[in-house]
């Protein structure tokens, strides 16, 4: 732990998915509880308003946090890359809970600051100036990574931490607003949205077969939900299990 | 009028047919076939072309690949791409890392291969740069990929950031020319253009496609680029007996029924599972509460659940709702699990597993004695 | 002889100075305590509180009731008439004949505490409390010596022997409360009855915990001195009976948690030491010798292990059997006070849950709009802001249970056949926050509590009704102290009141097979409500047998205080203990009145008797009726 480490860490108001209320974003909570062990001193930034979920932050261990103010539907990217230069460590969920949560902004702030970035962190350790990041990747593996100091890193949300929510240091630390919007309004977006009654349609082949070899497709049973094996032997039995996996791909032997 | 009624047995032996039917043949003792429960993936008839001429525009899907194979993700935004092409435009596909398999059923049409592209090596800065020569020479109207954890997910969101193009990610629907994703954490769905990149969720797509791709190879992209700022420091990989529940992929589960503790683990072990349990297997203190899966436990995702001596109660079930395929092993044909299940053994639990290690076993000795022919 | 009168004369206002000295040095270690009201005028409290109250704890044991009066009446009424005959040097034979007789009287008295030591039970403390029958056997043969004696006797080497057992006596009974002997009960057992921290227990069952004040320096209780000085004092009045341990459905279960070690614990701390000289039971799983502690050192982890305190139910066995009056559970939750405010130290799925309140107002992460899809087809009324009705159903988390929508559904069968007027609070219901309360969280208890108040301002109701004793018990006497007054009624309450008014007209059950009934501790012990349930039982006729630990002595389910959520392991789980319990009256029916115990004594595997709760019960009965 080098103590003159200058880290950041961008958090943003989550949504629990039950409830949709407003909460601290799990990921970035991650991000915060990665870079407070790292250092004693973290900035904790946050683009947007000045909701009051944001306590729950306090709460998890940041002394205050700053807001920088957007006007609404603003993207937050420029008033943050102002922010965060100079930073040697900027640290951040690698999805939001709430708005589009298209994980692209810890890219877009790296090539705003000429940074390096790297996804799906796990945990990280700052050796001189470089840090060394085990990233996560599916079925078990780990990579590691090194970068050189300043970075940006965004934290994966089964990184193994265990941040602490304490009342009294929610009651201790404060929120704090930077005074006037920071950046214009941006052009309006492209995307409509609306609420997700319906399932989305999966995308297929048109149907080329005639009606009847529909109509058999309609009414036959669906094959999952229950080959049943009751007779033979035990090793009868095991295979009808290993053929069942070989059939689907699931083991590589 | 006493007579005998020979009644129907609703679970009467049946096999399923390539189209997923049953067949009741009567008098047949039934059985399992498990080469018929596999999707037919190459019909014997030969499927007629997409492509139609020499194509006058191109779709690029770029992805990584694993041990010379594509993932079903993968092949997903291939048939996406040949799915909405028209029929003057051509699929490229651009893999990272060696290949093994035939793309054209997946509808590839120009297929650039870079085995150069250590599979799990990270060098985001080599693969844009190669990703880039591709957008130039060929300027796709899409690039699709799938928004995985094994390095498209990144590299797409590089490559639009790069490219300062519109990126659509997660993307659930697909339409020609319109993408939809969630926002608000899916309770609100979005919906627009679709823009130079789209990154796209797993199942979005149905990959059985009436036609077939060209299937040509393509020169992979030769830029090389200085090693940069990243540095790769090797892989670790976790033990999969150590590896937590909700990331595991395959997992060997105990419950009440399996009095056998040590034969569980080396079922688990053989397969490269993880080992969960029942809540009474826990309990019972079987095992520690953290493999514990169900309503009260942990909800797992696993693609393959091997539910050993687990009658299946609902809180338990509620667990394993998103895994994909579900084996049990029990000793009663009537527990909720056979419900569940995508087979079910009725069985001895302990039998079955000694069985199946015995089998293992075999399989792998046949396997080394094949290669070493 | 007027020497030896004289010497017995100096013993005696030596000893009174000893045991004056002792006093003020021990009431230096409780003054270090946090502040509470004193005034001396509350020692007048303590013969009424010492003859009824502790009294009636202690005649539940017979035997230790006449062996305890005869040692302590013997020995205050022969120190009393010592104070006056020797101390004020009269040396009346008469009062001398007194002595003797009170001395005879302690001296049989000791006869038993001998007898019950010789074979001593598991849940008593040896070491210093074995000396116990000699010292006090020694100063009353002291006493009858010196008072029967011939004068011709009582010289040279007999004077000696009568002055050292006088000497040893007098040694145990005043220079006990100094050095932390067994005898410092006496004295800080006296003074505890007067200053008792939770002082309303002695007018009425009071259970509730007091609220914290969140604007507090330190939140909870992290050292010794964090907690209140009469609550130090409480924990020097212990006598290591062991009641509590023989009562603990942790203990029993093998979780690392013995009541009576856990304030031997707090002494520890208040006087600084370490726990290797603890004679007792050890915290199942933990060996002695590991902890200590000191008045201004954190209790967790030096003192107590963070397992101990979460293994606890809060099911207040401990406290209702405790002779002394020691408020155990008040102490748990001030610690864990500390350690989930200030600390945000909670095993296990405590802190998911307690996230989950915050931003579900369910315990489980749940759609609050969920709550009452149990009753989607009932056509049961919602009610809505501004409306009124005579009873409000207030379900509690058991609501998202499948399996207690069952009991939910017969309590309203029940309730459309008296023609109640009920209505249900709908998607307006929020978790009344009581689980996280137990839990230490008094914020989010708080911030529930004036949630759920904020509602049930908003609409107008006579009474609220509820299945679940955990809603009913924070409504009922914690919601008081927020400003949330209500008439709260539990369902066995309310349907033995409709079925007495003629309200509610229930034939015999069918139910033939024996049928025992588990006490939820938040109804029985918390709120005293044993008898309705039993008179409802009764009431339809069924074969009612009682388990041995029953009504306000009934034994936990281990659904209370957040324990299934902290989920401590032990050597075995408490509702195996507590299906044990049943099997053993041979019950095949187990009627339970809580959403908790139901979850809690189903989840036990195996075969095991049916777990149905008295409103099921009763609605069927309801059928079988012309």
């Amino acid at each position: 732990m080098s103590p003159q480490l200058k880290i950041a860490a961008l958090v943003s108001v989550g949504r629990n998915p039950a409830s949709g209320a407003p909460r601290a974003a799990r990921n970035d909570v991650l991000a915060l509880d990665a870079a407070l062990a790292l250092a004693p001193q973290v900035s904790v930034l946050h683009a947007g308003d000045a909701a009051p979920a944001l306590h729950d932050y306090l709460a998890y261990g940041a002394a205050s946090v700053e807001v920088l103010p957007l006007p609404p539907e603003a993207d937050a990217l420029a008033p943050l890359a102002a922010r965060v230069a100079g930073y040697d460590l900027i640290l951040c969920g690698q999805r939001a809970e709430a708005g589009q949560g298209s994980g692209t902004l810890p890219y877009r702030l790296a090539k705003a600051l000429n940074l390096p970035v790297v996804s799906a962190a796990l945990e990280l350790t700052v050796l001189g100036d470089a840090v060394e990041i085990v990233q996560f990747l599916p079925k078990g593996q780990r990579r590691v990574v090194r970068v050189s100091l300043p970075a940006v890193i965004a934290l994966h949300p089964l990184a193994p931490r265990a941040p602490r929510y304490v009342y009294a240091s929610l009651r201790a630390g404060c929120v704090r607003s930077a005074p006037a919007p920071l950046a214009p309004p941006s052009p309006p977006s492209p995307w409509r949205s609306e609420p997700a009654v319906k399932k989305p349609q999966k995308l297929k082949a048109p149907e080329t077969r005639q009606g009847h070899a529909r109509m058999l497709g309609a009414i036959a049973t669906e094959s999952k939900g229950g080959a049943l094996v009751r007779e033979g032997a035990a090793a009868e039995k095991a295979r009808a299990i290993l053929d069942y996996l070989r059939a689907n791909r699931l083991i590589g032997f | 009028m006493n007579q005998e009624r020979k009644r129907l047995d609703p679970r009467r032996p049946f096999v399923l047919n390539p189209a997923g039917l049953r067949r009741i043949t009567l008098g047949a003792t039934g059985g399992f076939d498990a080469s018929l429960l596999t999707a037919p993936a190459h019909a014997p008839a030969v499927k007629p072309p997409r492509l139609q001429g020499d194509p006058a525009g191109y779709l690029l899907v770029a992805a990584h690949s694993l041990r010379g194979v594509l993932d079903a993700h993968a092949h997903q935004a291939i048939a996406a791409a040949a799915l909405l092409a028209s029929p003057q435009q051509a699929v490229i596909v651009l893999v990272f890392g060696g290949l093994d398999e035939d793309l054209r059923a997946h509808g590839a049409d120009l297929v650039a291969v870079l085995p150069a592209a250590g599979e799990q090596d990270f060098a985001p800065e080599q693969e844009l740069a190669w990703l880039c020569e591709f957008v130039t020479r060929y300027a796709p109207a899409h690039v699709f990929m799938p928004d995985n954890e094994i390095g498209d997910g990144d590299l797409g969101r590089r490559l639009a950031v790069h490219l300062e193009a519109e990126i659509a990610t997660h993307v659930v629907e697909l339409k020609p020319g319109a993408v939809a994703m969630y926002w608000q954490g899916g309770a609100q769905l979005a919906r627009g253009a679709m823009p130079p990149v789209v990154l796209l969720a797993p199942d979005v797509v149905e990959t059985s496609l009436p036609f077939r791709g060209a299937g040509e190879t393509l020169a992979p992209p030769a830029i090389q680029v200085p090693p940069g700022r990243y540095q790769n420091r090797g892989l670790r990989e976790i033990a999969a007996s150590a590896l937590a529940l909700e990331e595991a992929d395959f997992i060997v589960a105990a419950g009440n029924g399996v009095a056998d503790i040590p034969t569980l683990e080396a079922v688990a072990a053989a397969f490269g599972a993880a080992v969960g349990a029942s809540r009474v297997a826990v309990d019972e203190g079987k095992f520690p509460r953290d493999k514990q899966i169900g309503a009260t436990g942990k909800t797992v995702s696993a693609s393959t659940y091997l539910a050993v001596g687990i009658s299946g109660a609902v809180q338990h079930l509620q667990g394993i709702k998103a895994c994909r395929h579900v084996i049990a092993i029990n000793s009663d044909a009537s527990a909720p699990i056979t419900k569940r299940a995508d087979l079910s053994i009725v069985g001895d639990a302990q039998e079955v597993m000694t069985a199946l290690l015995a089998e293992l076993a075999r399989r792998n000795w046949a396997d080394t004695a094949r290669e070493s022919v | 002889m007027h020497s030896l009168e004289h010497l017995v004369t100096l013993l005696f206002w030596l000893a009174v100075a000893a045991l004056a000295f002792g006093t003020m040095r021990r009431a230096r270690l409780w003054r270090a305590g946090a502040a509470a009201p004193f005034s001396w005028a509350q020692l007048l409290t303590v013969p009424r509180r010492y003859l009824v109250d502790v009294h009636h704890v202690v005649a539940r044991d017979p035997y230790i009731a006449r062996t305890h009066m005869l040692v302590a009446g013997g020995a205050v009424a022969a120190v009393a008439l010592m104070a006056l005959n020797y101390g004020l040097m009269l040396y009346s034979p008469l009062l001398n004949g007194a002595i003797v007789l009170a001395a005879a009287v302690m001296l049989g008295g000791s006869y038993l505490v001998w007898q019950r030591r010789r074979a001593p039970l598991a849940r008593l403390s040896a070491g210093p409390w074995n000396r116990l029958p000699y010292t006090l056997a020694a100063f009353a043969l002291g006493l009858l010596a010196l008072g029967l004696l011939p004068a011709a006797l009582l010289s040279g080497f007999f004077a000696a022997v009568i002055m050292l057992a006088l000497l040893a006596g007098t040694a145990e009974l005043v220079l006990g409360i100094g050095t932390g002997g067994p005898m410092k009960h006496a004295v800080a057992g006296v003074l505890h009855l007067a200053f008792h921290p939770r002082a309303e227990r002695f007018a009425a069952r009071s259970t509730a915990l007091r609220p914290l004040d969140l604007a507090a320096p330190v939140l909870g209780v992290e050292k010794p001195t964090d907690f209140r000085w009469n609550q130090l004092l409480g924990f020097d009045a212990c006598v290591q009976c062991g009641k509590c341990e023989a009562a603990c459905p942790a203990f029993a279960a093998g979780q690392p948690l013995n009541p009576k070690k856990f304030i031997q614990d707090m002494v520890l701390g208040l006087a600084s030491g370490s726990d290797a000289q603890f004679t007792g039971s050890p915290y199942p799983g933990i060996t002695l010798g590991g902890h200590a502690g000191a008045p201004e050192q954190p209790i967790l982890p030096a003192l107590l292990a963070p397992e101990t305190l979460w293994s606890c139910t809060t099911c207040r066995a401990c406290v209702e059997e405790c002779p002394m009056q020691i408020e155990h559970v008040d102490a748990i939750i001030d610690l864990r006070r500390f350690q989930t405010l200030e600390r945000g130290a909670l095993p296990g799925k405590a802190p998911e849950m307690l996230g989950n309140l915050r931003e579900t107002a369910t315990q489980g992460g749940y759609d609050n709009a969920a709550r009452y899809h149990w009753a989607v087809d009932l056509n049961l009324r919602q009610i809505k802001p501004g409306e009124s009705v005579d009873v409000l159903l207030v379900a509690g988390e058991g609501a998202f249970d499948m399996r207690y929508q069952r009991s939910l559904r017969a309590l309203v069968k029940l309730l459309q056949a008296a023609g109640v007027d009920f209505a249900i609070l709908g998607a307006l219901e929020t978790d009344t926050g009581d689980t996280a309360r137990r839990l230490g969280d008094e914020a989010t208890f708080q911030a529930q509590a004036t949630r759920l108040i904020a509602t049930l301002s908003s609409v107008k109701f006579g009474r609220i009704l509820t299945a679940d004793p955990h809603v009913f018990h924070s409504l009922r006497n914690e919601y008081p102290a927020l400003g949330g007054r209500y008439t709260v009624l539990h369902h066995t309450v309310f349907l033995a009141g409709l079925v007495s008014a003629g309200q509610l007209k229930l034939g015999a059950t069918g139910e033939t097979r024996p049928i025992t009934y588990h006490d939820p501790c938040y109804l029985g012990r918390y709120n005293g409500e044993t008898e309705a349930p039993r008179a409802l039982l009764r009431q339809i006729g069924v074969n009612l047998t009682e388990m041995e630990r029953s009504g306000l002595r009934g034994r936990c389910c281990g659904g209370g205080g957040g324990a299934p959520l902290t989920d401590i392991p032990g050597a075995q789980r408490i509702p195996d203990i507590r299906i044990a319990d049943a099997r053993a009256t041979g019950a095949s029916l187990v009627a339970v009145a809580c959403p908790g115990c139901t979850a809690m004594l189903e989840g036990v595997v195996g075969p095991r008797p049916e777990v149905i709760d008295v409103a099921e019960l009763l609605a069927a009965a309801l059928e079988v009726q012309p």
